[in-house]
């Protein structure tokens, strides 16, 4: 048994580090507690961002709610540069060390910045996963530019073009699949949002990417894409994924990569020999662990609701001393998204299902509940306007029940299965 | 367990303003810590909702109408900091949540932070 820990210490003071934070007093820590955190913001919420923030509705200030007996220490606007197992301690920027006895490494990801410099840095180009991004941008946006850019097919990108069109600004859409959001739901549900984002004035284009932009004093003026087209814009905003803040773990020992942290299913980062590093845990968007639900892929999940749920998994397993009481991390991945006045929700994992079938609702209602299965068996559920029906999937598809699931409680006259 | 029940309505003693889930570490906490936060006058709230438990059941909008709002027949949107008078309707807000999606508490970034 190994002694109960002192110190602990949080690097990334965002959803994961504060939900952590947070699990830890719950889980009866008493000891010393620190978070760290490169923004000089406390820990905010970042879904609101792409949605009610950038459309200006309530407050730009999304500080999550943080118990008021949390006793913390946070050292914002301070990034950790190094990690030392040895002498178990971080070094931060300033050069300081902080000891700990667990250290749970929960630094998620940026976002992918656009790949030519010198076009990045151009006046009118913009990213969005902070706080200052949605500033900066929702303040372009109340400058009504011309024509915004969105380059980008996934979810982020189509909420920032609705956040546009509810504000009547023209918006193009430039999606390099054919589908977009087919990669998470699947090209026939990708397919009906595309639909809908066209009805809603989106200029969407498929298989459609930028050769090059072009600017005026440091300012964008329009871009060419690969097809010889010219759009003119002064707001270009790139959604096109994102990178995992592991650079500081470099020489750690530990099995760090674009791909993510790689940790073991009890949330405990793994070293390069495959071993586990003591005393030191990951959670959220940096975390790459093997999925139960994925047949223990080796997966990240880039969702709100996993953040939450790993970060207090591994406060619990930090406190649980003993191996042969950790608890595995088996939280089923959901997730949700609201554009074009839908809400799109997810459960499970549907991108490597091989069958599809909509069990409540119709495409043409634009209301549906639809399942995904994967060699004869449930993985997933997605919804649209229609989250009520949804819990009662999550327990079909943990069990992974024959697909498709829950045949006698729909409202279909036959269940036609299809490819996703 | 369950992230938005043990931060939501959980646990709530009767005549706390502020729901608190971690009562065992409030309790063994020295009484003058515990004192310096129910004395702050805090002028803002900090609010959260769990959008993957929200099932649009709505109960927010009657108990707190000028913070919750339907966009569409599901995309719940909110105010995020909502100022010191909107604590009583946030509360209500919190208890009436069919699924307990909401977490509230009274707005302390400066407590223990020493940046
Ligand atoms: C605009 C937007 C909209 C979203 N919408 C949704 C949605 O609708 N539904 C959904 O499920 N998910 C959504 N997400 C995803 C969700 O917000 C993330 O999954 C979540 O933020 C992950 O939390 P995290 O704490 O793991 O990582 P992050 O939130 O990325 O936090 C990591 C923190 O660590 C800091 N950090 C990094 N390196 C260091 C270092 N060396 N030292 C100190 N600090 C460091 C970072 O600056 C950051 O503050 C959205 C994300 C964005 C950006
Ligand atoms: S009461 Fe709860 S479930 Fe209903 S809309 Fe509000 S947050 Fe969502």
């Amino acid at each position: 048994m190994t002694r109960a820990p002192e110190r602990i210490v949080v690097v990334g003071a965002s959803l994961a580090g504060l939900a952590a934070a947070h699990a830890l007093r719950e889980g009866g820590f008493f000891g010393s507690l620190t978070l760290v955190g490169d923004e000089t913001h406390a820990p905010y919420d970042r879904p609101p961002l792409s949605k009610q923030v950038l459309r200006g509705l309530y407050s730009a200030d999304t500080t999550l709610p943080r118990h008021p007996d949390l006793r913390a220490t946070f050292r914002l606007g301070q990034p950790a540069t190094r990690l030392d197992l040895s002498e178990r301690a971080v070094e931060l920027g300033d050069g300081s060390r902080l000891p700990y006895d667990r250290l749970l490494i929960a630094t998620g990801t940026r976002a992918r910045p656009w790949p030519n410099p010198e076009e990045a840095a151009l006046a009118g180009v913009f990213t969005l996963r902070g706080r200052d991004d949605a500033q900066r941008l929702g303040a372009r946006l109340r400058g009504r530019p011309r024509r915004v850019v969105l380059v980008g097919g996934g979810f982020i990108g189509f909420e920032v073009a609705s956040t546009c069109r509810d504000l009547d600004i023209p918006v193009t859409l430039l999606v390099r699949d054919a589908v977009p959001l087919a990669a998470t739901l699947g090209p026939r549900l990708g397919g009906l949002i595309g639909e809908v984002a066209r009805e809603r004035g989106v200029d969407l284009r498929v298989e459609s990417e930028i050769e090059q932009m072009e600017a005026e004093n440091g300012r964008l003026l329009a871009v060419t894409l690969k097809d010889g087209e010219r759009i003119e814009t002064d707001c270009l905003v790139a959604a096109i994924g994102t990178l995992r803040n592991v650079e500081w773990l470099d020489g750690s020992g530990l099995q760090a990569d674009a791909k993510g942290l790689r940790c073991d299913a009890f949330c405990r980062a793994l070293l390069h020999d495959g071993s586990v590093a003591e005393g030191v845990f990951a959670a959220g968007d940096v975390a790459r662990w093997p999925n139960p639900h994925d047949d223990d892929a080796l997966v990240a999940v880039e969702h709100w609701g996993n953040a939450r749920a790993q970060a207090e998994t591994a406060a619990g397993n930090m406190l649980a001393g003993d191996a042969s009481a950790m608890r595995r991390h088996d939280h089923l991945p959901d997730f949700w998204s609201q554009q074009f006045g839908l809400t799109i929700k997810l459960v499970g994992l549907a991108d490597s299902a091989d069958s599809f079938a909509v069990m409540h609702g119709s495409f043409e209602e634009r209301r549906l509940v639809a399942a995904f299965g994967k060699d004869g068996r449930t993985v997933a559920a997605a919804s649209i306007d229609s989250a009520r029906w949804l819990p009662a999937y999550k327990a079909a598809i943990r069990e992974r029940v024959p697909f498709p699931p829950i045949e006698d409680a729909v409202d279909q006259p036959h269940i036609r299965v299809q490819e996703p | 367990m369950d992230a938005a029940a043990g931060m939501g309505a959980s646990g709530r003693r009767r005549g706390e303003r502020i729901p608190s889930p971690y009562l065992p570490v409030s309790a063994a906490l020295p009484a003058a810590v515990s004192h310096r936060h129910r004395q702050s006058e805090s002028l803002l709230m900090k609010v959260v909702v769990d959008l993957n438990r929200c099932q649009a059941y709505a109960q927010c909008l009657y108990a707190a109408p000028g913070h919750f709002a339907l966009h569409g027949r599901e995309a719940l949107v909110y105010d995020p900091s909502p100022d010191d008078g909107a604590r009583g309707e946030m509360e209500r807000a919190v208890h009436a949540c069919p699924v307990r999606a909401i977490t509230a508490y009274p707005d302390d970034t400066t407590a223990g932070e020493a940046a």
